[in-house]
Protein backbone atom coordinates (compact mmCIF):
# COMPACT_ATOMS: atom_id res chain seq x y z
CA UNK A 1 0.00 0.00 0.00
CA UNK A 2 1.16 3.59 -0.47
CA UNK A 3 -0.08 6.68 -0.53
CA UNK A 4 -0.09 9.50 -3.15
CA UNK A 5 -2.12 13.02 -3.50
CA UNK A 6 -4.87 13.31 -6.52
CA UNK A 7 -5.13 17.20 -7.54
CA UNK A 8 -7.68 18.58 -10.02
CA UNK A 9 -8.28 22.14 -10.71
CA UNK A 10 -8.82 23.80 -7.12
CA UNK A 11 -10.08 20.86 -5.84
CA UNK A 12 -8.83 20.21 -2.03
CA UNK A 13 -6.18 17.56 -2.99
CA UNK A 14 -7.50 13.77 -2.57
CA UNK A 15 -4.84 11.85 -0.23
CA UNK A 16 -5.41 8.40 -1.67
CA UNK A 17 -4.53 5.21 -0.51
CA UNK A 18 -3.53 3.00 -3.78
CA UNK A 19 -2.58 -0.37 -4.42
CA UNK A 20 1.50 -0.77 -5.35
CA UNK A 21 1.54 -1.27 -9.29
CA UNK A 22 -1.25 1.54 -9.52
CA UNK A 23 -1.14 3.79 -13.23
CA UNK A 24 -1.99 7.14 -13.42
CA UNK A 25 -4.94 5.59 -16.11
CA UNK A 26 -6.18 3.27 -13.18
CA UNK A 27 -6.21 6.37 -10.83
CA UNK A 28 -7.67 8.16 -13.51
CA UNK A 29 -10.55 5.91 -13.75
CA UNK A 30 -11.11 5.71 -9.67
CA UNK A 31 -10.94 9.47 -9.54
CA UNK A 32 -13.16 10.55 -12.14
CA UNK A 33 -16.41 10.92 -11.37
CA UNK A 34 -15.54 12.32 -7.69
CA UNK A 35 -13.12 15.33 -8.95
CA UNK A 36 -14.99 15.58 -11.98
CA UNK A 37 -12.17 14.92 -14.34
CA UNK A 38 -12.53 15.83 -17.47
CA UNK A 39 -11.61 13.46 -20.56
CA UNK A 40 -8.39 13.88 -22.11
CA UNK A 41 -6.89 15.97 -19.35
CA UNK A 42 -2.62 15.43 -19.43
CA UNK A 43 -1.86 14.22 -15.63
CA UNK A 44 1.55 15.70 -14.64
CA UNK A 45 3.32 14.28 -11.41
CA UNK A 46 6.44 17.15 -10.38
CA UNK A 47 5.31 19.04 -12.69
CA UNK A 48 6.33 16.62 -16.03
CA UNK A 49 3.72 14.83 -17.77
CA UNK A 50 3.58 10.84 -17.59
CA UNK A 51 1.42 9.00 -19.16
CA UNK A 52 -1.61 6.88 -17.86
CA UNK A 53 0.88 3.76 -17.60
CA UNK A 54 3.24 5.55 -15.71
CA UNK A 55 3.54 3.68 -12.14
CA UNK A 56 2.82 5.95 -9.27
CA UNK A 57 5.23 5.72 -6.47
CA UNK A 58 4.72 6.08 -2.78
CA UNK A 59 4.29 9.87 -1.98
CA UNK A 60 3.62 11.22 -6.08
CA UNK A 61 1.57 13.90 -6.59
CA UNK A 62 -0.50 13.22 -9.52
CA UNK A 63 -2.24 16.32 -10.94
CA UNK A 64 -4.91 16.16 -14.13
CA UNK A 65 -4.46 19.34 -15.77
CA UNK A 66 -7.94 21.28 -16.09
CA UNK A 67 -8.43 22.57 -19.59
CA UNK A 68 -7.57 26.14 -20.49
CA UNK A 69 -10.66 28.46 -19.79
CA UNK A 70 -12.02 29.01 -23.00
CA UNK A 71 -15.00 31.85 -22.46
CA UNK A 72 -18.09 30.50 -21.28
CA UNK A 73 -18.44 27.99 -24.34
CA UNK A 74 -19.62 24.98 -22.05
CA UNK A 75 -21.71 27.01 -19.77
CA UNK A 76 -22.99 28.82 -23.04
CA UNK A 77 -24.29 25.08 -24.14
CA UNK A 78 -25.93 24.86 -20.66
CA UNK A 79 -27.83 27.95 -20.76
CA UNK A 80 -29.35 27.11 -24.05
CA UNK A 81 -30.59 24.17 -23.01
CA UNK A 82 -32.40 26.51 -20.64
CA UNK A 83 -30.32 25.30 -17.66
CA UNK A 84 -29.06 28.61 -15.79
CA UNK A 85 -26.01 27.22 -12.65
CA UNK A 86 -27.70 28.20 -9.58
CA UNK A 87 -25.60 30.33 -8.55
CA UNK A 88 -25.95 32.95 -12.06
CA UNK A 89 -27.60 36.13 -11.02
CA UNK B 1 8.52 48.34 -26.45
CA UNK B 2 5.84 46.55 -29.21
CA UNK B 3 2.82 45.66 -27.36
CA UNK B 4 -0.14 43.58 -29.38
CA UNK B 5 -3.74 43.14 -27.65
CA UNK B 6 -5.53 40.22 -29.65
CA UNK B 7 -9.34 40.23 -28.70
CA UNK B 8 -11.01 43.34 -27.56
CA UNK B 9 -14.06 41.96 -25.51
CA UNK B 10 -14.66 41.40 -21.70
CA UNK B 11 -11.29 41.05 -20.95
CA UNK B 12 -9.64 43.25 -23.01
CA UNK B 13 -12.15 46.29 -22.03
CA UNK B 14 -10.48 45.98 -18.58
CA UNK B 15 -6.99 45.11 -19.41
CA UNK B 16 -6.26 47.58 -22.25
CA UNK B 17 -7.10 50.79 -20.12
CA UNK B 18 -4.84 49.55 -16.78
CA UNK B 19 -1.85 48.53 -18.95
CA UNK B 20 -1.96 52.30 -20.91
CA UNK B 21 -2.57 53.62 -17.52
CA UNK B 22 0.35 51.91 -16.17
CA UNK B 23 2.80 52.45 -19.36
CA UNK B 24 1.65 56.10 -20.05
CA UNK B 25 2.92 56.97 -16.24
CA UNK B 26 5.50 54.32 -15.19
CA UNK B 27 7.83 54.77 -17.98
CA UNK B 28 6.50 58.27 -19.09
CA UNK B 29 9.67 59.68 -21.57
CA UNK B 30 11.72 56.47 -20.46
CA UNK B 31 10.88 54.50 -23.68
CA UNK B 32 8.63 54.07 -26.67
CA UNK B 33 5.63 52.52 -25.63
CA UNK B 34 3.27 50.90 -28.84
CA UNK B 35 0.28 49.27 -28.70
CA UNK B 36 -1.98 47.92 -31.31
CA UNK B 37 -5.55 46.66 -31.02
CA UNK B 38 -6.39 43.67 -32.67
CA UNK B 39 -10.47 42.55 -33.36
CA UNK B 40 -12.64 42.13 -36.09
CA UNK B 41 -15.79 42.31 -33.67
CA UNK B 42 -17.96 44.95 -33.80
CA UNK B 43 -19.11 46.24 -30.22
CA UNK B 44 -23.19 45.26 -29.67
CA UNK B 45 -25.08 46.56 -27.00
CA UNK B 46 -25.84 43.15 -25.22
CA UNK B 47 -22.29 42.89 -24.08
CA UNK B 48 -22.67 46.52 -22.22
CA UNK B 49 -22.67 45.17 -18.92
CA UNK B 50 -19.17 43.71 -19.11
CA UNK B 51 -17.72 45.84 -22.38
CA UNK B 52 -17.15 49.75 -21.91
CA UNK B 53 -17.42 51.22 -25.67
CA UNK B 54 -18.29 55.10 -26.03
CA UNK B 55 -19.52 54.24 -28.99
CA UNK B 56 -20.56 52.20 -32.14
CA UNK B 57 -18.66 49.89 -34.81
CA UNK B 58 -15.36 47.60 -34.86
CA UNK B 59 -13.70 47.34 -31.26
CA UNK B 60 -10.39 47.91 -31.86
CA UNK B 61 -10.59 51.49 -33.76
CA UNK B 62 -13.77 52.79 -31.55
CA UNK B 63 -11.57 51.60 -28.46
CA UNK B 64 -7.95 53.20 -29.98
CA UNK B 65 -9.70 56.45 -30.10
CA UNK B 66 -11.07 56.15 -26.76
CA UNK B 67 -7.38 55.65 -25.47
CA UNK B 68 -5.69 57.67 -27.32
CA UNK B 69 -7.33 60.78 -26.13
CA UNK B 70 -6.88 59.57 -22.79
CA UNK B 71 -2.69 58.32 -22.80
CA UNK B 72 -1.14 60.43 -25.65
CA UNK B 73 2.01 59.67 -24.77
CA UNK B 74 0.91 56.26 -25.92
CA UNK B 75 1.41 55.43 -29.72
CA UNK B 76 -2.22 53.60 -30.54
CA UNK B 77 -3.41 51.59 -33.89
CA UNK B 78 -5.70 49.04 -34.09
CA UNK B 79 -5.95 46.31 -37.05
CA UNK B 80 -10.06 45.68 -37.30
CA UNK B 81 -9.49 42.07 -38.23
CA UNK B 82 -9.39 38.75 -37.00
CA UNK B 83 -6.26 37.17 -36.54
CA UNK B 84 -5.85 34.48 -39.25
CA UNK B 85 -2.99 32.53 -40.90
CA UNK B 86 -3.57 34.80 -43.34
CA UNK B 87 -2.12 38.22 -41.94
CA UNK B 88 -0.81 36.93 -38.60
CA UNK B 89 3.02 37.85 -39.93
CA UNK B 90 1.59 41.49 -40.36
CA UNK B 91 0.18 41.37 -36.97
CA UNK B 92 3.06 39.61 -34.55
CA UNK B 93 6.50 40.60 -35.07
CA UNK B 94 9.83 39.37 -33.41
CA UNK B 95 10.14 40.87 -29.66
CA UNK B 96 6.54 41.47 -29.46
CA UNK B 97 4.39 41.28 -25.80
CA UNK B 98 1.70 39.05 -27.11
CA UNK B 99 -1.52 39.54 -24.76
CA UNK B 100 -3.84 36.71 -26.25
CA UNK B 101 -7.56 37.24 -25.02
CA UNK B 102 -10.16 35.57 -27.33
CA UNK B 103 -12.78 33.25 -27.32
CA UNK B 104 -11.59 30.29 -28.81
CA UNK B 105 -8.79 27.78 -28.91
CA UNK B 106 -8.35 27.59 -32.59
CA UNK B 107 -6.59 31.24 -32.30
CA UNK B 108 -5.15 30.04 -29.45
CA UNK B 109 -3.14 27.41 -31.43
CA UNK B 110 -2.86 29.43 -34.67
CA UNK B 111 -0.73 32.23 -32.18
CA UNK B 112 0.95 29.52 -29.61
CA UNK B 113 2.53 27.95 -32.68
CA UNK B 114 3.29 30.97 -34.68
CA UNK B 115 5.02 32.45 -31.45
CA UNK B 116 7.07 29.61 -31.16
CA UNK B 117 8.38 29.73 -34.20
CA UNK B 118 9.83 33.58 -33.50
CA UNK B 119 13.62 34.06 -31.90
CA UNK B 120 11.96 36.52 -29.30
CA UNK B 121 8.28 36.89 -27.90
CA UNK B 122 6.20 36.55 -25.04
CA UNK B 123 2.16 35.67 -25.13
CA UNK B 124 0.04 36.17 -22.28
CA UNK B 125 -3.18 34.28 -23.00
CA UNK B 126 -6.37 34.25 -20.92
CA UNK B 127 -9.47 32.87 -20.74
CA UNK B 128 -12.17 31.88 -18.46
CA UNK B 129 -15.88 29.80 -18.28
CA UNK B 130 -18.12 31.29 -16.18
CA UNK B 131 -16.41 31.56 -12.74
CA UNK B 132 -13.56 29.94 -12.85
CA UNK B 133 -10.22 30.77 -15.46
CA UNK B 134 -6.85 30.22 -16.57
CA UNK B 135 -4.12 32.45 -17.96
CA UNK B 136 -0.78 30.75 -19.59
CA UNK B 137 2.62 32.71 -20.37
CA UNK B 138 4.55 31.64 -22.94
CA UNK B 139 8.08 33.11 -23.18
CA UNK B 140 10.79 32.93 -26.03
CA UNK B 141 14.30 34.46 -25.91
CA UNK B 142 17.18 33.77 -28.06
CA UNK B 143 15.53 31.68 -30.19
CA UNK B 144 15.44 29.36 -26.49
CA UNK B 145 11.90 28.20 -24.98
CA UNK B 146 12.12 29.76 -21.27
CA UNK B 147 8.33 28.29 -20.97
CA UNK B 148 6.04 25.76 -22.69
CA UNK B 149 3.72 26.80 -25.32
CA UNK B 150 0.01 27.53 -24.95
CA UNK B 151 -0.89 23.87 -26.34
CA UNK B 152 1.86 21.72 -24.29
CA UNK B 153 -0.07 20.29 -21.49
CA UNK B 154 -3.29 21.32 -23.49
CA UNK B 155 -5.19 18.41 -26.02
CA UNK B 156 -8.00 20.78 -25.98
CA UNK B 157 -5.58 23.43 -27.79
CA UNK B 158 -3.41 21.14 -29.64
CA UNK B 159 -6.18 19.83 -31.80
CA UNK B 160 -9.16 22.47 -31.17
CA UNK B 161 -13.08 21.20 -31.49
CA UNK B 162 -14.16 25.03 -32.55
CA UNK B 163 -13.33 27.59 -35.09
CA UNK B 164 -11.66 30.94 -35.05
CA UNK B 165 -14.21 34.17 -35.59
CA UNK B 166 -12.16 34.39 -38.88
CA UNK B 167 -13.96 31.34 -40.26
CA UNK B 168 -17.36 31.80 -38.90
CA UNK B 169 -19.71 32.21 -41.34
CA UNK B 170 -22.56 34.31 -40.26
CA UNK B 171 -23.24 36.67 -37.28
CA UNK B 172 -25.56 34.29 -35.77
CA UNK B 173 -22.85 31.89 -35.25
CA UNK B 174 -20.31 34.00 -34.13
CA UNK B 175 -22.89 35.39 -31.31
CA UNK B 176 -24.31 31.39 -30.33
CA UNK B 177 -20.50 30.81 -30.08
CA UNK B 178 -20.20 32.21 -26.76
CA UNK B 179 -21.77 31.79 -23.83
CA UNK B 180 -22.41 33.61 -20.59
CA UNK B 181 -19.93 35.63 -18.73
CA UNK B 182 -19.38 37.00 -15.78
CA UNK B 183 -17.22 40.45 -15.11
CA UNK B 184 -15.70 40.12 -12.11
CA UNK B 185 -14.37 36.63 -14.05
CA UNK B 186 -13.21 38.86 -17.15
CA UNK B 187 -11.58 41.46 -14.37
CA UNK B 188 -9.42 38.08 -12.86
CA UNK B 189 -8.42 37.04 -16.00
CA UNK B 190 -6.89 40.59 -16.71
CA UNK B 191 -5.50 41.13 -13.39
CA UNK B 192 -3.24 37.62 -13.50
CA UNK B 193 -2.30 38.44 -17.48
CA UNK B 194 -0.49 42.07 -16.21
CA UNK B 195 0.76 40.56 -13.13
CA UNK B 196 2.51 38.36 -15.50
CA UNK B 197 3.11 40.99 -17.67
CA UNK B 198 4.51 42.85 -14.69
CA UNK B 199 6.77 40.07 -13.60
CA UNK B 200 8.30 39.22 -16.77
CA UNK B 201 8.82 43.36 -17.06
CA UNK B 202 10.43 43.51 -13.77
CA UNK B 203 12.16 39.94 -13.50
CA UNK B 204 13.04 39.61 -17.34
CA UNK B 205 11.69 35.61 -16.93
CA UNK B 206 8.00 34.65 -17.14
CA UNK B 207 6.55 34.16 -13.39
CA UNK B 208 4.50 30.52 -14.27
CA UNK B 209 3.70 28.83 -17.09
CA UNK B 210 -0.15 28.49 -16.25
CA UNK B 211 -2.14 29.91 -13.22
CA UNK B 212 -6.15 27.93 -12.61
CA UNK B 213 -8.41 30.47 -10.89
CA UNK B 214 -11.90 30.04 -9.70
CA UNK B 215 -13.79 33.00 -8.14
CA UNK B 216 -16.70 31.02 -6.38
CA UNK B 217 -13.56 29.15 -4.18
CA UNK B 218 -11.73 32.25 -4.05
CA UNK B 219 -8.67 29.67 -4.86
CA UNK B 220 -5.83 30.06 -7.23
CA UNK B 221 -3.33 27.07 -8.28
CA UNK B 222 -0.70 27.45 -10.15
CA UNK B 223 0.60 24.63 -12.29
CA UNK B 224 4.64 24.40 -12.47
CA UNK B 225 5.62 22.17 -15.54
CA UNK B 226 8.90 20.13 -16.68
CA UNK B 227 10.11 18.10 -19.34
CA UNK B 228 8.41 15.31 -19.74
CA UNK B 229 10.27 12.65 -17.50
CA UNK B 230 11.30 9.14 -18.18
CA UNK B 231 8.01 6.99 -17.47
CA UNK B 232 8.45 4.18 -14.66
CA UNK B 233 5.65 1.61 -17.36
CA UNK B 234 4.89 -1.98 -15.93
Amino acid sequence: MKRIKVIYGINPHHNADVVDEMTVGQIRARYREVLQIQDGAVAIIGGEPVGDDYVTKDGDSVEFVKQAGKKGWLLGLLAINGRQPSYAP
Amino acid sequence: MNIKCIGIGGVGCLLISVLCRFLAFQSAGKQRISITLIDGDGFEPKNKERQSFKGQGNKAEVKEEELKEEFPQILLSSVPEFIDRFNIENIIKEGDIVFLMVDNHKTRKLVSEYCCRLRDIVLISGGCELTDGTVQVYVRSENQDRSFSLTHVHPEIESPADRSPAEMVSCDELSASSGPQLLFTNLTVAAFMLNAFYVIWIKQKPPYNEVYFDIMEAKTRVIEIKERREERKK
